[in-house]
């Protein structure tokens, strides 16, 4: 093939197979990878050069099968149709051959230019399930590659394999043709089927323009197992639909189907059985044994209380000495600032952007532990567990325990939490599970907690922090609770769950989360946040005379103006204003706190100025904290809302929902706390 | 039939220096979870504060888990080994992961004086001290002996 000709090159496979960690080795990107399926939920695309050929790789989500019933496996099938990569490479767990060699059976149906990469090696060998990957290979008459995604192994191999079968022609193969290995998968049917199918393709012979775009093979399965999506192909030449009908109508759906999946698993345990080296013994495995601990109905929940408890506690013990060494440094250079720069730019450096960007870097120290410690429990496979274990509560109480990952997802940030509400099958469910995930207390609002918790209950911070967090969901789960007695009746779908397995996990892997956590928290300070703080130090310096951050300024008649409303929670007008500018990303509120409060001004920080406003005491300080956990997310997950929901009705929806249920909630801890505080 | 049961599982039987460690240190979590109760509603004993219970409900939520985690290992010793061995494990795990987690909490005390230039760093970190931090000496020593082995067996079986 010619020099420098573009290639492109998709990851296909099941869900937790390690297609990202394998694209991630291929194009050195950091997508997010964990040891759960669902992870990816969108297309990610990446770029490189190899022996001279660009490739464009393309990361899709995972998928069991390209049947097309859920959000992400249309992504997956939709890719191979539409956008005719040059080379499909299924990503394979070597451990769980026979459940990934299922989607083979179907990718080599719909695709002539599939190979496969037999990946976590490591781990097949270490458990004795080895494959002979030469054998695989010309079994299947397509290039089979081993690989370690995580230690990078194999990824040479892979595109080497890749390049030529993309050079080897095979691709161009007719679509007509239906009986070469390539064209036509590698699963025989029962006599029954195989005579429908070729009656079938010789029908759909007759249509080029189907033909050159899909494998008759395929079409005709499809065909057989009445798959809507191919139906509607078909009835766009009403001339074929009507010739085909009499062929289809002599064979029940029901039947042809089981056929057909029968004619798939008997393919793969027969090929299976070739290509294993060594075999496995079938016992209780202690894996099995160690779920039934970690899922205990007892014990099961508190375990993992007890677990978040412990992380939270860390987050707040271990960044302390690190925030107070950052507060130092933040305050050094402030004063540095306002005493040596001239005029309205020493204000508005000091107090305006050190102030505001300096009081949110304050908290990079909780945010990188906490992420540290989640991606840990992440990798090891204990978090699947913990959602495996909510599901039990929430399906009791009529809810979809499905909805449980995304919210875990929401967590890190709402973004993804939103994203992964994708693997929801039903429509219903999965608005459901897209209503209640901004609950979920995102990283963005740590800083807050961490600000009001630390100052004013120093000796049970974490605890406090950790409280925020399940409120955050038990508030979710009540909301789900009325929304599906109200707006969205009726079964919940059951949750089968498939446990990934335990893994040891890396430190570099966890390093690595944890630092990308960090960058994104740093880049959202140096963008939002700035210009938030610039906006916030504007408002508070304007008109030209007033004092700096009084009430007769910009900033003090927009939060006196909106004060009335947080009145009754106890609010002054300046952290009306914060919760305003929240809503473009929450460590605002803490940004725009320090810069109302003239932080920068002398050494003592933003704690220092809120312990000394009489406004301020715990009882309002916890009430701030509610608030801001419950009240609309930000912005960018807002936008997300409405893309994923693709309705502006019910984006609009959650918004209300979300600040009435805030000021609902916040108003009545105000006052029961006012009881014991 | 027990014995074809026996022969599934690789570890028929627990080490009963294992079950003896599981029982002790069950019995002082929980010992310690009640205590730290009890403290957290304002009701001391003199020797609370040599033993560093100084009250705080989700130390002893954390606390009784652990003790709930022990114990029912010890509890199903006779009806599924290797279950209960499994139960055994985990509650050494968590004993260590939640010392850890104390130990470091402890160092950041003291290192948040240090750099606040105070004077008394070691009585800060004293402060600090529950009997999380104490009790880690079961995890530790449960891990170097049995549990470690779950993270092999677990990984590769
Ligand atoms: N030991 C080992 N671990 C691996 C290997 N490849 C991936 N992993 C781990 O497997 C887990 C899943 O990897 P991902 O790359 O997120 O999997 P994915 O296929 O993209 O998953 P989804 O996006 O959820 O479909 C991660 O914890 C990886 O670190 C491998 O070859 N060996
Ligand atoms: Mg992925």
């Amino acid at each position: 093939m010619a020099e420098n000709k573009k290639l492109r090159l998709g990851l296909i496979g099941n869900p937790n197979v390690g297609k990202t960690t394998i694209f991630n080795a291929i194009t050195g990107a950091r997508q997010k990878t964990g040891n759960w399926p669902g992870v990816t939920v969108e297309k990610k695309t990446g770029q490189v050069t190899h022996k001279g050929v660009d490739i464009e790789i393309i990361d899709l989500p995972g998928t069991y099968a390209i049947t097309a019933y859920s959000p992400d496996e249309i992504i997956a099938r939709d890719f191979i149709l539409d956008e005719k990569p040059d080379v499909v490479v299924q990503i394979v767990d070597t451990t769980n051959l026979e459940r990934n060699l299922y989607l083979t059976t179907q990718l080599a149906e719909i695709t002539p230019n599939l190979m496969l990469a037999l990946n976590l090696t490591d781990f097949a060998e270490a458990q004795g399930l080895a494959v002979d990957a030469d054998k695989l290979s010309k079994e299947l008459s397509i290039p089979v590659v081993k690989t370690v995604g995580t230690r990078k192994e194999g990824i040479n191999e892979l595109l080497d394999a890749a390049i030529g079968l993309a050079g080897s022609g095979k691709g161009t193969c007719a679509g007509s043709c239906t009986s070469c290995t390539s064209c036509g998968g590698f699963v025989n049917f029962s006599p029954k089927t195989e005579d429908a199918i070729t009656k079938i393709s010789e029908v759909l012979a007759g249509d080029a323009s189907l033909t050159s775009k899909y494998l008759t093979r395929w079409l005709a399965i499809s065909l057989l197992e009445e798959d809507a999506n191919v139906i509607e192909k078909v009835k766009a030449n009403s001339d074929l639909y009507a010739k085909l009908s009499p062929v289809l109508s002599s064979y029940s759906p029901e039947v042809a189907e089981a056929d057909i999946a029968d004619g798939r698993y008997t393919a793969i345990s027969a090929l299976a059985q070739k290509v294993r080296i060594g075999k496995v013994e079938s016992k209780i495995s202690p894996s099995d044994t160690l779920d039934h601990v970690l899922t205990d109905k007892w014990l099961g929940i508190p375990i993992f209380l007890a677990l978040m408890c412990a992380a939270f506690d860390l987050t707040f013990t271990f960044g302390a000495p690190f925030m107070t060494l950052i507060e130092t440094v933040v305050g050094w250079i402030s004063t540095f600032a306002v005493d040596n720069v001239p005029g309205l730019l020493g204000s508005i450096l000091g107090d305006g952007i050190i102030a505001g960007v300096g009081s949110v870097l304050v908290f990079l120290p909780n945010i990188l532990i906490l992420f540290f410690v989640l991606s840990i429990l992440e990798d090891t496979g204990y978090l699947a567990r913990a959602a495996f274990i909510m599901d039990r509560p929430l399906h009791a109480l009529g809810l979809p325990g499905k909805a449980f990952i995304p919210m875990l997802s929401g967590f890190g940030c709402n973004v993804p939490g939103f994203m992964a509400a994708r693997t929801i099958e039903d429509e219903k469910d999965r608005l459901l599970t897209l209503l209640v995930t901004p609950f979920m207390s995102c990283g963005a609002r740590l800083p807050i907690y961490v600000l009001f918790a630390g100052v004013f209950f120093t000796a049970n911070a974490g605890e406090v922090i950790f409280s925020l967090y399940l409120l955050g969901i038990v508030i979710a789960i009540v909301s789900a609770f009325i929304f599906k007695r109200t707006l969205f009746k009726g079964e919940p779908a059951p949750f089968i769950m498939e446990m990934p397995p335990y893994r040891i996990p890396t430190l570099f892997a966890a390093l690595e989360h944890m630092w990308s956590r960090g960058e994104l928290y740093l880049r959202k300070a140096g963008t939002f946040i700035l210009i938030g703080a610039v906006i916030v130090w504007a408002l508070a310096s304007f008109p030209v005379g007033v004092e700096y951050g009084s009430q007769e300024s910009y900033a003090g008649a927009l939060g006196t103006a909106i004060q009335p409303i947080f009145e009754p929670l106890g609010f002054d007008w300046k952290i009306s204003v914060a919760l305003i500018f929240g809503f473009v990303a929450k460590e605002v509120v803490v940004g725009s706190l320090g810069v109302l409060y003239g932080a920068g001004d002398d050494e003592g920080a933003l704690t220092d100025a809120l312990l000394e406003d009489p406004v301020m005491s715990p009882v309002t300080a916890l009430t701030l904290m509610v608030f801001t956990l419950l009240y609309l997310p930000c912005v960018a997950a807002t936008a997300v809302m409405r893309q994923e929901s693709g309705s502006w009705k019910w984006t609009g929806f959650m918004v209300v929902y979300t600040c009435v249920t805030a000021w609902i909630v916040s108003f009545i801890v105000a006052n029961v706390a006012k009881l014991f505080i | 039939m027990a014995n074809s049961n026996k022969s599934k599982t690789n570890s028929n039987s627990v080490p009963s220096a294992k079950y003896g460690l599981g029982l002790i240190a069950g019995i002082l979590y929980l010992a310690f979870g009640i205590m730290q109760l009890t403290a957290t509603v304002g009701f001391t004993m003199p020797f609370y504060e040599s033993l560093y219970i100084t009250g705080g409900i989700f130390n002893a939520f954390v606390l009784l888990v652990t003790a709930a985690v022990f114990l029912t290992g010890i509890l199903r010793m006779n009806r599924n080994t290797a279950e209960a061995d499994a139960f055994l494990d985990v509650g050494f795990l968590l004993s260590l992961a939640f010392g850890i987690v104390a130990i470091l909490g402890t160092l950041a005390g003291g290192l948040d004086m240090w750099i606040g230039e105070e004077e008394e760093i070691v009585e800060g970190m004293l402060e600090t001290v529950t009997p999380l931090l104490y009790m880690v000496v079961f995890g530790f020593l449960g891990y170097c002996l049995w549990a470690k082995d779950l993270f092999r067996k677990v990984v590769a079986a």
